[in-house]
């Protein structure tokens, strides 16, 4: 079965003055169509780099990438020339970035700037795309009489909204965002997902949704990937995840965030911090704050292996659990 | 803390502990340019000190026999080996006195920047940091003086004052006191409302330690930078005003008032015209280029 | 006056003027918080938390109101006094990043507060090194920092920095302005306990400002929930949580997500933004955007019991109150 977006073997690095940064290490991800995959990590663990890359957006120099494919439809990414990348990107893949007041142009009215993409991509008349721009504001729960509007005039989830509208407008098959919510207030972040969960099942949009709030992933996708210090180091549904978690990281995330459900005098926090990424280091980057960390975590490097239907995790523990399992079956 | 002793293991780096600053003169290495800036900077300073030198230790004759004293025979003559940029209309060796020039041209220049900053950076500074009615009172009076001509503001002053190369400074220095009034206030501006200030205050700090040791140090930069590029301009403002006959008067060797006597003699010397003027566009380029590269330097948004 | 527990606010107002009419951030506030608790204060940006914590120090001018602290109203204190008060009020801020002098060290920064308010002189080498050296060690900061600039280290460890100058000069009140919102889920829990841990140890007594419900409600002891400039319900967490009466809360309650796939949310998505609270009127401030808005909403209204301890401001709730009764 092929995928939609099957990221393989991706190898990202910045060459700066103080080292290199190892900023994705290997990663494999893929994406099916229709599929929402959220993609969890902290700050730095390399989860906006994994989207450029996929656009092709990281800034060369000082990045680079130095291996691997991505494959979109079935066609190299990496290899696309850049007249084809730029097709792709907006029309077939868009993207949207967490700082909506950033994204937009202030000194442009909104609908002009929803009307900009669908004219530049699907090269139809202006009056046309005027009308598909208003068409796409509605869809987001903004009056078309606000199309002539400056951003300025909006607040932040409206700007949000705007955003989400210009990103839709070409009806992408591969929709990335990039925390889409975390400047938003938690009302207004209710409302902006629901919006975002209804145009999915209208145009059926496949979304990589990234962020680091473990509550966003649970209520809107179906597969997650969790990415530590630029590796992929676990994947599957978001029940495998939630429920059957495998690798020791994902359990520590689990286990630091607050709920509002659940009544807990104290929180359990993971120790330590995330490893230095201009270090190459040979074995698990977890196994320094791991609890179950033996010998051979800090010696070999794990393989992302396949636990199952589809779950598949980066730990040696939790490969060895499951050959054990298997051998007693 | 039990939870910490292993990320502090893992993170060795007590090595390359550096300070804002230090980081600062790494960057600015990197800027060839900046640095060749600074090398001319460097070179003329060590001419100042080398012509000072030599006029304490032979106790001005030497100044005196090259500088100053007259030679009609050698009146206008060209380039040649024994005498490199040729002599002026009294005879007088043109390199030498371009060199000993330098002295006053920069002296004036940097010592009027530094009085404009002196005198006009804490107006803006408590502008900036009180607002309001203050801000409004102290940055009204800056735009009356702003709404002079800076040249204009010079003449006038060293008109009334009488031509001496006090005035002259004097002149230059008030006339840039609204300027650094702008800049400073712009800088203090955008650091104090950092919550590190509001967290000095909550610590009981009061307005003056505030402003001076936790805003002064976050706006010395901006200010700094534009010090530098407003020095290349105070030595042309120097070398115009000389060169309009208020600023240093001769037979003082100054660059601009060199250029002023050459204007005579353009058709026939070119030489007295050319060889001024161009250490003139040196002194100013190197000043702008040590600038740019210190406003790079300085400015962390350019940093990764 | 008789005062309750450690800090007593009293009718509190801090409005600013803005060219279309008086903002009013802090309106008519009142609680107060035993020693040694925490009060929660929940609300989304611009409903005035942060302008109600920075007015309690006085950071901020108070418009009116009173601010009783250990048996004194600290809105009648001069200059002098009010500095005297900060080595027993002290703030932890939300930005690591903004609230360190860049310039200074850590070791400067922890020392800055003790020399400021007297306690240890300037050249007291030795003393402040000790003492720098033991608040390091109180909030877990290796002594090896002492040297280090604040860009050197990552969030956590700077916001540790942070409450070592906080704690430095031995405070009685805390006030922590959103002091996790801005780290890491994993560098959040190890801040927050610690937290906890130094409440304990110090018997220090905590105003929590937070937007995010989920991290105070298993640290306070009381919480309440503002909605522009105004409080709109207060109560014990287990409670509040377990029945919300106010419908801003219900609706904040169930826009967290919640990180189990199985528990789908029943959502309640208000509809409409968050404006600024400029030339509120007299009634309701949620009305515009609440559910069950009645004309009766316009009209004033008053702070309800509506069971002990569970405090909330809504028309409809002392309707059916008194429709019971």
């Amino acid at each position: 079965m092929s995928h939609l977006l099957e990221i393989k073997d991706l190898q990202v690095r910045y060459h700066t003055e103080d080292g290199t940064v190892y900023a994705l290490n290997h990663v494999d991800l893929e994406l099916d169509d229709g599929e929402t995959l959220g993609l969890v990590g902290e700050t730095g663990a390399g989860k906006t780099t994994l989207a450029k890359s996929i656009m092709r957006l990281i800034p060369n120099p000082p990045g680079k990438i130095e291996g691997g494919t991505i494959e979109f439809d079935g066609k190299n990414l990496l290899m696309a020339s850049d007249s084809e990348i730029r097709a792709v990107r907006g029309n077939q893949i868009s993207m949207i970035f967490q700082d909506p007041m950033s994204s937009l142009n202030p000194v442009m009215r909104v609908g002009d700037q929803i009307a900009e993409v669908i004219g530049v991509h699907e090269k139809c008349p202006k009056e046309e795309a005027k009308r598909k721009a208003l068409e796409m504001l509605e869809t987001v729960g903004i009056p078309a009489e606000r199309a002539s509007d400056f951003p300025h005039q909006f607040s932040g989830g409206m700007k949000q909204r705007v955003v989400i509208a210009i990103a839709l407008a070409c009806n992408p098959r591969v929709l990335i965002a990039d925390e889409p919510t975390t400047a938003l207030d938690v009302t207004i972040q209710a409302q902006v997902l629901e919006m975002m969960r209804r145009l999915r099942d209208k145009y059926h949009t496949a979304t990589l949704l990234i962020t680091h709030d473990l509550g966003v992933v649970a209520q809107m996708c179906e597969k997650v990937a969790i990415i530590y210090a630029g590796e992929v180091v676990e994947f599957g549904t978001v029940h495998d995840i939630y429920k059957q978690t495998l690798h020791p990281y994902t359990e520590g995330l689990l286990g630091a965030i607050p709920q509002v459900h659940l009544n807990v005098r104290r929180l359990s926090p993971i120790d330590g911090l995330m490893p230095d990424p201009t270090v190459q280091r040979t074995g698990c980057p977890f196994a320094d704050r791991c609890k179950y960390a033996f010998e051979r975590c800090s010696r070999e490097h794990p393989q992302f292996i396949s636990v199952g239907n589809n779950h598949k995790v980066r730990c040696f523990k939790a490969e060895r659990e499951w050959e054990k399992g298997a051998k007693e079956s | 803390m039990s939870t910490l002793h292993q990320s502090e293991k893992q993170q060795g780096q007590e090595g390359n502990v550096r300070s804002l600053w230090k980081q600062s003169v790494i960057q600015f290495k990197h800027n060839k340019l900046a640095v060749a800036g600074l090398v001319i900077i460097l070179l003329f300073i060590i001419t100042i000190l080398a012509t000072m030198a030599i006029d304490q230790i032979t106790n001005y004759s030497f100044y005196n026999e090259y500088i100053i004293k007259q030679d009609l025979s050698l009146r206008l003559a060209k380039p040649s080996m024994a005498h490199l940029f040729g002599c002026d209309e009294f005879g007088r060796d043109l390199l030498l006195r371009i060199l000993w020039g330098t002295k006053l041209s920069f002296a004036i220049g940097v010592v009027a920047i530094a009085l404009s900053v002196v005198m006009g950076a804490p107006f803006g500074m408590v502008a900036a940091f009180y607002g309001g009615k203050v801000d409004n009172a102290i940055m009204r009076i800056m735009d009356v003086l702003l709404a002079v001509p800076y040249m204009l503001l010079a003449m006038a002053i060293v008109a009334a004052l009488g031509t001496s190369t006090m005035n002259l400074l004097l002149a230059l220095a008030v006339s840039g006191i609204a300027k650094y009034a702008r800049i400073a206030r712009a800088a203090v501006l955008t650091v104090k409302d950092n919550e590190f200030v509001e967290a000095a205050r909550a610590v009981g700090a009061s307005d003056f330690t505030i402003l001076f040791r936790y805003i002064l140090p976050n706006a010395l930069a901006p200010i700094l930078v534009q010090v530098s590029l407003g020095i290349g301009d105070s030595i042309l403002a120097v070398a115009g005003l000389s060169y309009l006959g208020l600023g240093v008067q001769p037979p003082q060797p100054e660059w601009g008032a060199i250029l002023t006597t050459a204007r005579t003699y353009m058709r026939d010397a070119w030489h007295i015209s050319v060889f001024p003027g161009l250490f003139l566009i040196l002194a100013v380029i190197a000043f702008n280029l040590f600038g740019d590269g210190l406003r790079d330097a300085l400015d962390p948004k350019l940093k990764r | 006056m008789k005062q309750n527990g450690l800090l007593e606010v009293r009718n509190l107002k801090k409005y600013f003027d803005t060219p279309r009419g008086p903002l009013q951030a802090v309106d008519n506030i009142s609680f107060s918080i035993e020693k040694g608790k925490t009060l929660g204060v929940v609300g989304e940006s611009g409903c005035g938390k942060s302008t109600l914590g920075r007015t309690i120090l006085r950071l901020q001018e108070p418009t009116s109101g009173e601010i009783w602290f250990n048996g004194e109203d600290i809105v009648k204190y001069d200059k002098k006094q009010v500095k005297a008060l900060r080595s027993k009020m002290q703030i932890i801020f939300q930005d690591p990043y903004s609230s360190l002098n860049p310039r200074m060290t850590v070791s400067q920064a922890i020392e800055a507060p003790l020399v400021l308010q007297g306690i240890y002189r300037k050249n007291d080498k030795q003393g402040l090194q000790k003492k720098v050296g033991d608040m390091m060690d109180l909030v877990g900061l290796a002594r090896r920092f002492a040297n280090s600039y604040p860009h050197e280290l990552d969030g956590g460890r700077r916001q540790r920095i942070g409450i070592a100058r906080a704690l430095a000069l031995n405070p009685e009140f805390v006030v922590c302005d959103e002091p996790v919102s801005a780290l890491d889920v994993s560098i959040q829990a190890q801040v927050l306990n610690l937290m906890q841990d130094l409440q304990e140890q110090m018997g220090l007594t905590y105003l929590f400002i937070t937007h995010d419900l989920s991290v105070v409600k298993h640290l306070s002891d009381d919480i309440v929930v503002m909605y522009l400039g105004q409080l709109v319900e207060r109560a014990k967490p287990q409670e509040l949580f377990r029945r919300p009466l106010h419908p801003y809360t219900q609706a904040l309650l169930s826009a967290i997500p919640i990180p189990d796939p199985d528990i789908k949310m029943e959502r309640e998505i208000l509809r409409g933004e968050l404006s600024s609270p400029i030339n509120m009127g007299e009634g309701c401030r949620f009305a515009k955007r609440c559910p069950h808005a009645k004309p009766e909403c316009a009209r004033p209204i008053q702070e309800t019991e509506a069971s002990p301890g569970h405090y909330v401001s809504c028309h409809l709730l002392c309707a059916d109150q008194r429709a019971k009764s």
